[in-house]
């Protein structure tokens, strides 16, 4: 079927079929592969986008959703100022190790910060709780999306 | 940069922070073909028959009849088939791909596909193994390797002895659970076939390929893409999925995909070895420890994979940081119908430090004695004999490094203050970690090598270790740029590719920066003495040091080139109501010589410490009937952001004579001592003896209603 | 290949769910993980599948002075967000899979799955609700309880589609939530236990306790919660030990890939304790 959404601030029209996971969607047939496939069953958060605005799992969603949607992935959000805030704050905190789950948790920390631009400590370990890394240990993540608040101030 | 220590940008953090790194499953070639893997669905038959439906035109079935040459995987021992020929020995074991352009058209071939199996009676656990009768999995014998080294004379001892304690330990299976699963793409050109993969050990890829195609290293490369984590999983397990997308690329003329899902991923690459250890300890009439009689035993499932290595390294690891005089220790890996096991960061330590640090405990508590002082009592110090009798040439700092460690988490105050009735413990762990390969594996196994070549100013350093998220690509250029003088970003370092980059070794055993480290900046000071050449490239190979020696038969000697040393301080709290643990605080404390770069060792220190809470913890995996019961993500329990408590991490500075600057390794370290540690606590909690791990709610009901 | 419906509107879609066999597809947290595929060949739906989850009418949350009224198609976020809800209805969603889950998950699929496991489920059963069905012909509104027939299945019948739920608007003075995972985000739970209490002049005048995954559903025993009610606290403080082997007698869980028989019902009847001890007769 053919599906029409707007895609990192660009108007897309693709024929695939309904409940093509909108992974897929992304991976395959835009090429888009900051979006990676960790469990494909929602667990993990590697193949988080922003859905109209929401942090949801790409894996979870059949393309027939997202028409009429705006979605955006790393590769549209990294041109924007608050990209280079959580970039600055994950790079003073070392917050990027293997890098596999770093997409997701800067759209994680986006989602957060955006509907929480001052959020408490806890606040942010909650908000990532969807996100998987095996590497961190969380606390150099939770530090970076601390530190890049401050960075951010205003931007949120 | 003005110290090495000091923290500088990773130098791939901008690819990865922009979403720009290509990882294998990212890495889309022209007219690129899919493969997928056909597995054993049972834990040993003999394979009766294969039916396959008609295969579609530009579709493929690659077995082990497309192997040209040796249908093996060299690692240690040559059992483990490249594809299972007449018999299955796990559920998983591959039997062939199915290899084509659309993976619609695949999957319905795999589904179609029917094998006929006659069942032979399975081995299922340690215990099964030690009954076991012919026919053997492993050659005609039950385990593949068994070791027994000793120190003094036990045997007078136990006659000495007035006082036995003696305890039983259990650990479980842990998956790496890297968030990349395993992924490879091979490319034939018609000459030479390469293969550009998720990997910790290009040069193990590449023995694999000598060994399956028959063909001269020159026609043979392997590239290391950026990597989704590793954790040891990524050790020898990557040689199945490089030898197997190879073939199908030979045998399709395609480049090919082979990407694992991630179920798949879980149920048939290498875990950490289940273990069940055993611990007297002689006392004579003083209290005074005076002997010790210690046996490990691991599942190593199906195939001998690296199980030898890996019980080395637990029965070199099984005394502890304690000098004792007299000691027998044993080991044996058996084989089982489970799924392979194999290195996962720790590699034997993990099980080894639980179960002596909790004996220790017990100890102590028999001889109702604070169990941090009965350890100190017998911590190693410089110029005392390990357990393999090899001498400790560097100071060991060990009560300094347990000092801090007390007073950073206020440990005697919350050990002796404690209200019993609200189930609150803290535990106390001391431990090290063998660096490098055991023995003289680095001169005799490794013989590893690194490349420097300077054309102008422009410096570029040529190693196949990689970069798994651990810093390679840093720390390395930091250690040259510091010896040559020059700024860090003159020196140019890309992911190994086996046609430039000799063999400086697989990325294992705590050795890159120690080992591969120093090899550059010996090579770099060589460089430097010929600065003024235009262009000059070194080549600089690894030397034994003279002051060390190994008998890899009787176990004696240095068993490694260099050790770390570290403690960790736990503090829980237990909920009475659903025996859930509360995990307060974990403290800890490392010398790891001179850190490279603090930030990236702080973040291995975390991640090493959150991987041990998880293995002590949460993340219960159970064989059953060969099958892995936690087989998903939603299944198999990995920490959350949510599951970790505040990490306190400081190193005490005691510079190695062997590391570049100083430097020890680090990387498996952090995780070795938190399962000890968390269970000392809640064993104090909740006043009974915890034996196993992982420590779950459910065990904790059963300790306390005992 | 399944076909898949997108109607524009409710009753078009109660037309297509009478006129064919499809499967309803909500927030699809559930079934695109029941029924994945390999990575790039689309989930292998087993019919073919009606969409409701875009449907406007289905989106809304209408509060009268006796009601919650909550569309089928409302996520957990969109009930955490709407600040016209009480708080205590919130604390078993806000821990519910994590945030991104939550942005598509909706109360009514947890509702239609009847997972043993459910965790909206307990709340629901305690606070009465009921669930709105429609069809072509008409609708019809039954209680959750009656709704869920056992573990996978309710009673919703071939041609109809549950529309919403209704809470009956009432507030407590004491209410209780725990729910014990495997780890503490994203997890399925084991055992779960949501219960509220009104208390007058030291008497019980309701109470309602409701447990969850120990058991094919709820546990939720009218009988014991009537023989409480009407007893002052300090006769419950009396009796607390009766009442909990009532409940151990009832509490019936499984030993399963998350838990055992015994932790389940030895938590449970802990939990029940808790709430009772400190926070009913405090």
């Amino acid at each position: 079927m053919r599906i029409d959404f707007k895609l990192n601030n660009q108007v897309v029209s693709i024929d695939v079929e309904h409940s093509k996971r909108l992974l897929d969607v992304l991976r395959d047939d835009l090429n888009l592969t900051s979006v990676k496939e960790g469990c494909a069953e929602g667990e993990c958060g590697a193949c988080s986008v922003l859905f109209n605005g929401m942090l949801v799992n790409s894996c979870l969603i059949p393309a027939v959703n997202i028409s009429g949607c705006e979605i955006v992935t790393l590769e549209g959000y990294r041109g924007t100022k608050r990209f280079e805030a959580i970039k600055q704050g994950f790079e003073q905190c070392g917050s990027v190790q293997c890098g596999f789950c770093t997409p997701g948790f800067v759209l994680a920390a986006e989602a957060l910060l955006s509907s929480n631009p001052n959020p408490s400590k806890d606040e942010v370990i909650k908000g990532i709780e969807g996100n998987l890394c095996r590497c961190t240990g969380y606390q150099m993540i939770v530090d970076g999306i601390l530190a890049a608040k401050e960075v951010g101030k205003g931007l949120w | 940069m003005k110290a090495i220590s000091d923290s500088i940008k990773r130098f791939d953090f901008d690819d990865k922070i922009q979403g720009k790194a290509i990882y294998t499953s990212d890495y889309h070639l022209e007219c690129m073909f899919y493969a997928k893997t056909l597995r054993s669905t049972v834990p040993r038959a003999k394979i009766k028959n294969i039916i396959t439906p008609e295969i579609p035109q530009g579709y493929f079935i690659v077995d082990h009849r497309d192997v040209p040459a040796q249908n093996y995987i060299p690692v240690v021992f040559d059992d483990q088939p490249i594809f299972a020929v007449d018999e299955v020995n796990y559920i998983g074991q591959p039997i062939l791909l199915v290899v084509g352009e659309k993976k619609e058209i695949i999957q319905k071939i795999i589904n179609s596909i029917h094998i006929d199996y006659e069942i032979i009676e399975p081995v299922l656990s340690i215990e099964e193994a030690e009954q076991a009768k012919a026919p053997y999995i492993f050659k005609n014998q039950p385990y593949f390797v068994k070791y027994e080294y000793s120190k003094g004379d036990l045997d007078k001892c136990i006659k000495k002895a007035k006082k036995v304690i003696s305890d039983e330990f259990r650990t479980g299976y842990q998956e790496q659970a890297y968030l990349e699963t395993q992924s490879m793409v091979a490319k034939y050109d018609g000459h030479t076939i390469s293969v550009y993969g998720s990997m910790q050990c290009p040069y193990y890829i590449v023995e694999a390929l000598k060994v399956a195609l028959g063909w001269e290293e020159d026609r043979i490369r392997v590239v290391q893409m950026p990597t989704g984590g590793a954790f040891g999983g990524k050790e020898d397990y990557p040689s199945i999925p490089g030898v197997h997308a190879a073939l199908a690329s030979i045998k399709s003329k395609h480049p090919v995909q082979l990407v694992f899902e991630r179920q798949e991923d879980i149920q048939c690459t290498t875990k950490r070895h289940p273990s069940l250890i055993t611990i007297e300890s002689y006392l004579d009439e003083n209290g005074t420890i005076i002997a010790r009689d210690m046996y490990v035993k691991l599942d190593g499932g199906a195939y001998a994979g690296l199980s030898s290595v890996v019980l080395q390294r637990s029965i070199l690891s099984i005394g502890g940081v304690y000098d004792i005089e007299n000691l027998r220790v044993r080991g044996t890996v058996y084989a089982t119908n489970n799924v392979v096991t194999g290195a996962f960061r720790g590699f034997g330590g993990p099980q080894a430090f639980f179960a002596i640090e909790m004996h220790m405990e017990n100890i102590a508590n028999q001889l109702n004695l604070d169990s941090v002082e009965l350890k100190r009592k017998y911590f190693f110090k410089q110029g005392d004999l390990s357990s393999t009798s090899g001498e400790f040439f560097d100071p060991i700092v060990l009560n300094v490094i347990t000092d801090k460690v007390l007073k950073m988490s206020d440990y005697r105050n919350k050990r002796t203050h404690n209200d019993a009735s609200k189930f609150k413990g803290v535990g106390c762990s001391v431990f090290f970690h063998g660096c490098g390969f055991t023995g003289a594996g680095e001169s005799d196994l490794i013989k590893p090598s690194v490349r420097l070549k300077k054309v102008k100013e422009e410096v570029e350093l040529f190693i196949s270790s990689t970069e798994i998220g651990q810093g390679t690509l840093t720390t390395m250029r930091k250690i040259v740029a510091k010896v040559l003088d020059i700024p860090v970003a003159q020196v140019a370092h890309h992911y190994p590719d086996t046609l430039e980059c000799p063999d400086s070794g697989p990325t294992v055993a705590s050795r890159t920066t120690l080992i591969v480290g120093r090899l550059l900046q010996d090579c770099a000071l060589k460089l430097k003495k010929r600065w003024d050449e235009e262009s000059v490239e070194i080549i600089h190979h690894y030397q034994y040091p003279s002051h060390l020696s190994w008998d890899s038969k009787t176990f004696q000697g240095n068993a490694y080139p260099d050790y770390s040393w570290g403690a960790n301080v736990v503090e829980v709290e237990v909920d009475p109501d659903t025996y859930q643990v509360d995990v307060k605080g974990i403290w800890a404390v490392f010398d790891i010589g001179t850190p490279i770069d603090r930030k990236i060792v702080q973040g291995q220190i975390e991640g090493g410490i959150v991987q041990g809470l998880g293995y002590s913890l949460m993340e219960v995996l159970e064989s059953r009937n060969g099958k892995l019961s936690q087989d998903t993500f939603t299944t198999y329990i990995i920490p959350s952001s949510l599951d970790i408590p505040p990490i306190m991490s400081e190193l005490v500075e005691n510079p190695s004579t062997i590391g570049p600057f100083g430097a020890r390794g680090l990387g498996e370290m952090p995780l070795v001592g938190v399962a000890p540690a968390l269970a000392s606590a809640i064993q104090q909690a909740i006043k009974c003896k915890i034996t196993k791990i992982p420590v779950i709610p459910e065990d904790i009901l059963r300790g306390i209603h005992k | 290949m399944v076909n898949s419906f997108w109607p524009m509107t409710l009753s078009e879609a109660l037309d297509i769910r009478k006129n064919h066999n499809v499967m309803i597809f909500n927030g699809g947290s559930d079934l695109m993980v029941k029924y994945r595929c390999w990575s790039g060949i689309s989930v292998d739906l087993p019919k073919d599948i009606l969409y409701i989850g875009h449907l406007n009418e289905l989106k809304s949350i209408d509060i009268n002075p006796s009601e919650i009224i909550i569309g089928a198609a409302v996520s957990y976020a969109q009930f955490l967000k709407d600040s016209r809800l009480p708080i205590e209805f919130k604390h078993p969603i806000e821990q519910i899979g994590s945030v991104a889950i939550r942005n598509i998950g909706t109360l009514v699929g947890n509702i239609c799955n009847a997972s043993p496991a459910g965790d909206t489920l307990p709340m629901l059963y305690a606070l009465d609700a009921k669930v709105v069905i429609m069809s072509t012909k008409g609708q019809r509104i039954v209680e959750i309880s009656d709704f869920i027939t056992g573990p996978g299945s309710t009673q919703l019948n071939h041609d109809e589609i549950v529309t919403r739920i209704i809470i009956p608007r009432k507030t407590y003075d004491r209410t209780f939530y725990r729910k014990v995972g495997t780890r503490k985000a994203n997890a399925i739970s084991k055992v779960s236990v949501f219960s509220v209490a009104d208390i007058k002049e030291s008497r019980i005048d309701d109470i309602r306790i409701c447990i969850g995954s120990c058991g094919p559903t709820v546990i939720r025993v009218k009988k014991i919660e009537s023989s409480i009610i009407d007893l002052r606290l300090s006769e419950l403080t009396l009796d607390i030990d009766r009442f909990l082997r009532m409940y151990d007698e009832k509490i019936v869980p499984i030993d399963d890939v998350r838990s055992t028989k015994i932790y389940r019902s030895k938590v449970a009847c802990n939990l029940i304790k808790t709430f009772l001890t400190k926070e009913v007769i405090l």
